[in-house]
């Protein structure tokens, strides 16, 4: 009954709020801004052609009408009468010297020699098809794609072993029956996704580029709706509309929330709006709009947050430029391996790519791409309102000092707990900055980055821990020792819990395997609380100044043990 | 006394915000942007090099690709093995593809029988080709499929038609693909030298807002400025900013074997941008006041802006490849345009009449 009614009092003072930020907010809009916007929007959309490395090559053609033809077609070249003396002078990049072709073993030159070699080919075809004859293109391919099992295939588990044999590869899941007959044509037809008729020059692999493209137009308004609200909790802080808030007898989760709504709405409403242009019809317009809505959310949840933590309009801009760049990038490598590698699921992009291309989208898919958003976006907003309180919102304090006030805030609130809880909360980040790392990096050769992505990796996890116990830094010894270990065992129970939920889907790349199962399997609970007890006492005994070096020397230390495991797992 | 009379107090000013920008570290934040924007770009090359030409990154991945082929045509088979294939023959599909699903092959490709009744060679050959759906050996089959099965292709038009046109190809195969040169000197250059303008455009916003939003430029206009000695006291901040920037990231470049001939041009034609971009951003932000309402108008210039620059050649994003690898053409009018316009954007833009707030 109690919780019905609070219930019902947090519902009302987050409309009453959110609608005070819309009328706030409409006032302040100006006709001059509307009219540039729409203006230079529209001027977007005028279709311009592309003019990118035109000239890049220097080529010198002497007594081949045929390569003259063919490269006077292609923008990239800078054509130059002469040979071979035109590369040795350094005129030319390459040289077409009657049938001889001239280049050096500079990368330019060997670029250049390639791109001669596009031309062309593609002038033959132009040449081909310009006939008409049956017989320009005799060879006619269909692609089928087979579904071979959900399994992640990473490129290394396909690597012939010495023996010319594959490695450790059992028959996963054969079909019976039917397929070794020689009716298998019909299964195969069944079990079709895509399929088309093409030439062999036609062969691509099958990205729908043009679809993730134009998931650009949905992050687009999403940013620009982050930028205000990012503007208005800057506001709030720098002409103090905020303290009369916190007095009055609204709590801080409907303040919060309140100020949030107006915005999550528009950018509901723009990305509808974007997706039903885009998708031309309202049910899948308005299914693009809530995929897209955990990407609005942690927008919306950084900006809050960035607005809440910046000092000065110049830091306000780029870490709110800086974290939409992270976002996107979160959001656009993996889903570059659409259709390739299924490590693509992990962004929304892919999931609204699909809806396009007409593809199938499971309710698992959807959940893979929205819980670490998700996730990470309730951490955030979390986060944001405990640091919503007067003494630390209102001050200039510097960046650090400020996470330094969260940290202290959760001692107060929870002063058994404290350091076990916030670890907990704080997991998601240290998450989110692997996954950035992973999907940042892999697809370089693993046995180059494995050991600086596991060191930055414990660097990140330590620094995450001790910002969870920073307050008993200065307590007696016993208190200290205890959060240290209450931090650890709180960073182990979040990631077993994120672990739980994704490592069953997302262990495709060797790194992810890598890092994760060296964990889940043989790193226990004690390492974690060992570590931060040993990054908090070194911080004790050799100063705040030390605070860098010590971290990265236990940092160190966990990456150590971590590339051993790694090391024996991957051998 | 006449206000606005000689440049001291404008370059008081600038070097007031020059040690604001130090204090916050603003720099190192914008350093780090710039840099994760650059990986951000090359990764996502380098990620569609790999997919579209492997063969690029032979040292990274190297496994052969294992096909099977059905309904085999030995021409076909000594093709595929030329190309560095390993090719398994099967005589029904019902066998290639229990092999194929327990992926002992990346592909099965079939050629299906020549249908009865017609003459040979009259249809097209057929092939059909099976690959694993969402599974990167898939892509890296049908990467290194496509040279050849396009030589296969020419080995069956020559022999139907040997009348169809036949002009000049390279006697070898070119080692490279031009993808990544491309990549690195049409694209990631032009982007790095233009980054820093992009930047201290914004940073000129925030500048400038902060001054009316904190209702602090009045007290600066008590004092010997005008307002249009307080704009170009923060133009000019944000615009020294420009010039290390770009100097710093072609040093970077170089460090990555990619080498720039004149690179005090590249570093002209970056400042002189930045300095066109800090003016258009002083503008914006003097006609719609709100900061954010500013920045939205300025970001959206900016895209237009440099997806226009694209689309012009000899524009400046060509004019700074072509500056990189040492082969201007018409460069130096564009340079003298951009000084021209910025300057004409200094005198007219009425900064001197209008007052803030």
């Amino acid at each position: 009954m109690a919780a019905a009614v609070r219930f019902r009092s947090f519902v009302g003072h987050t409309l009453s709020l959110a609608k005070w930020e819309v009328f706030r907010g409409r006032s302040r809009m100006r006709r001059r801004t509307l009219v540039a916007t729409v203006l230079l929007t529209l001027l977007l959309l005028v279709p311009l052609p592309l003019e990118t490395n035109r000239g890049l090559y220097t080529v010198a053609v002497r007594d081949n009408p045929d390569a003259l033809a063919a490269l006077r077609e292609d923008r990239r070249f800078e054509i130059i009468e002469g040979g071979l003396e035109r590369v040795q002078g350094g005129l030319a990049d390459v040289a077409v010297d009657g049938l001889e072709p001239v280049s050096t073993r500079a990368w330019r030159s060997q670029s250049a020699l390639g791109a001669v070699e596009q031309a062309l080919k593609n002038h033959k075809l132009r040449l081909l098809s310009a006939t008409g004859d049956p017989n320009a293109f005799p060879v006619e391919i269909e692609v089928r794609y087979l579904e071979r099992g959900s399994e992640f295939q990473s490129l290394t588990t396909a690597v012939p072993g010495p023996g010319g044999g594959e490695v450790g590869e059992a028959p996963r899941r054969v079909p019976s029956g039917p397929l070794a007959t020689p009716g298998a044509g019909d299964l195969v037809e069944s079990l079709t996704v895509v399929s088309e008729v093409t030439t062999p020059s036609q062969l691509r692999p099958p990205l729908p580029f043009g679809s993730i493209l134009l998931s650009f137009l949905f992050l687009f308004p999403t940013y620009f709706v982050a930028q205000f609200y990012s503007a208005s909790v800057f506001g709030d802080k720098v002409q103090r509309r905020g303290e009369p808030l916190l007095t009055s007898p609204v709590g801080r989760p409907a303040l919060v929330a309140g100020k949030m709504l107006p915005y999550l709405a528009a950018g509901f409403a723009f990305t509808a709006a974007v997706a039903l242009g885009v998708y031309g019809e309202p049910g899948r317009g308005l299914a693009a709009a809530g995929l897209f809505l955990p990407v609005v959310l942690f927008f919306l949840a950084s900006s809050f947050f960035v607005g809440l933590l910046s000092r000065s309009f110049k830091e306000l801009t780029f870490f709110s430029i800086f974290l939409a760049t992270m976002t996107s990038v979160y959001l656009f490598l993996p889903a570059m391996f659409l259709d390739v590698h299924a490590i693509s699921s992990l962004s929304p992009l892919s999931l609204l790519a699909r809806l396009r291309e007409g593809g199938e989208i499971l309710p698992g898919d959807v959940l893979f791409a929205s819980t670490p958003l998700g996730v990470l976006s309730l951490s955030l907003f979390l986060l944001g309102a405990h640091l919503y309180s007067g003494e630390l919102v209102f001050s200039q304090q510097s960046l650090s000092s400020k996470l330094a006030g969260i940290s202290r805030e959760w001692g107060h609130r929870l002063p058994r707990l404290g350091p076990f809880a916030l670890a907990l909360v704080l997991v998601p980040f240290a998450y989110g900055a692997q996954l950035m790392l992973v999907s940042l990096l892999f697809s370089l050769p693993p046995a180059l980055i494995l050991a600086p992505l596991l060191l930055i990796a414990a660097v990140v996890e330590e620094a995450v821990k001790l910002l969870a116990v920073a307050p008993r830094l200065g307590e007696p010894r016993g208190r200290a020792l205890r959060g240290a270990l209450l931090a650890g065992a709180g960073f182990w129970v979040g990631e077993k819990v994120l672990l739980l939920g994704a490592l069953s889907t997302f262990s495709g790349s060797l790194l992810a395997e890598a890092l994760y199962q060296s964990r889940l399997l043989l790193v226990p609970l004690g390492a974690h609380m060992l570590y931060t007890t040993l990054a908090l006492f070194g911080v004790r005994l050799l100063g705040r100044r030390m605070l860098w070096p010590t971290l990265l020397g236990v940092g160190g230390l966990h990456a150590g043990v971590n590339y051993l495991i790694a090391g024996g797992l991957l051998r | 006394m006449t206000k606005g009379r000689g440049s001291g107090p404008v370059w008081a000013l600038a070097k007031r915000e020059l040690r604001g920008v130090a204090a916050e570290r603003t720099l190192v934040l914008a350093l780090f942007l710039q840099l994760f924007i650059a990986l951000f770009s090359s990764f996502l090359a380098f990620g569609l090099v790999a997919l579209y030409s492997p063969e690029e990154l032979r040292g990274i991945q190297g496994p052969r690709v294992t096909v099977g082929l059905v309904g085999g045509d030995p021409g076909l088979e000594e093709t595929l093995r030329a190309g560095r294939i390993r090719v398994i023959s099967y005589t029904t599909a019902g066998e290639a593809l229990r092999d194929f699903y327990s992926r002992r092959l990346a592909a099965v490709l079939t050629v299906a029988p020549p249908e009865p009744g017609k003459p040979p060679g009259s249809a097209p050959v057929e092939l059909d080709l099976v690959l694993p759906k969402n599974d990167l050996q898939g892509t890296l089959a049908l990467v290194r499929l496509r040279a050849p099965l396009e030589s296969f292709e020419e080995q069956v038009r020559h022999a139907r038609a040997p009348h169809l046109p036949d002009p000049y190809q390279l006697p070898e195969p070119a080692r490279a693909s031009p993808a990544m040169f491309e990549l690195a000197y049409g694209l990631l250059l032009p982007l790095l030298v233009f980054l820093p303008g992009f930047i201290s455009g914004a940073l000129t916003i925030d500048l400038l807002t902060r001054e009316w939003e904190e209702k602090t430029l009045d007290l600066l206009l008590v004092g010997p400025l005008t307002l249009r000695g307080v704009v170009m006291g923060k133009v000019i901040a944000s615009s020294l900013l420009v010039p290390p920037q770009v100097a710093l990231w072609l040093a970077l470049l170089s460090l990555n074997n990619i080498t720039t001939t004149s690179p005090h041009l590249l570093i002209l034609l970056g400042t002189l941008s930045g300095v066109l971009l800090t003016s258009a951003a002083a503008t914006f932000a003097l006609a719609f006041k709100e900061r954010s309402q500013v920045q939205v108008v300025y970001s959206l210039f900016l895209i237009l802006a440099f997806l226009t620059s694209f689309s012009i050649a000899g524009g400046p994003v060509n004019a700074a490849t072509r500056l990189a690898l040492g082969r201007p053409a018409g460069e130096l009018p564009l340079l003298l345009g951009a000084l021209g316009g910025t300057l004409a954007l200094l005198r007219l833009s009425g900064w001197q009449s209008k007052r803030g707030a």
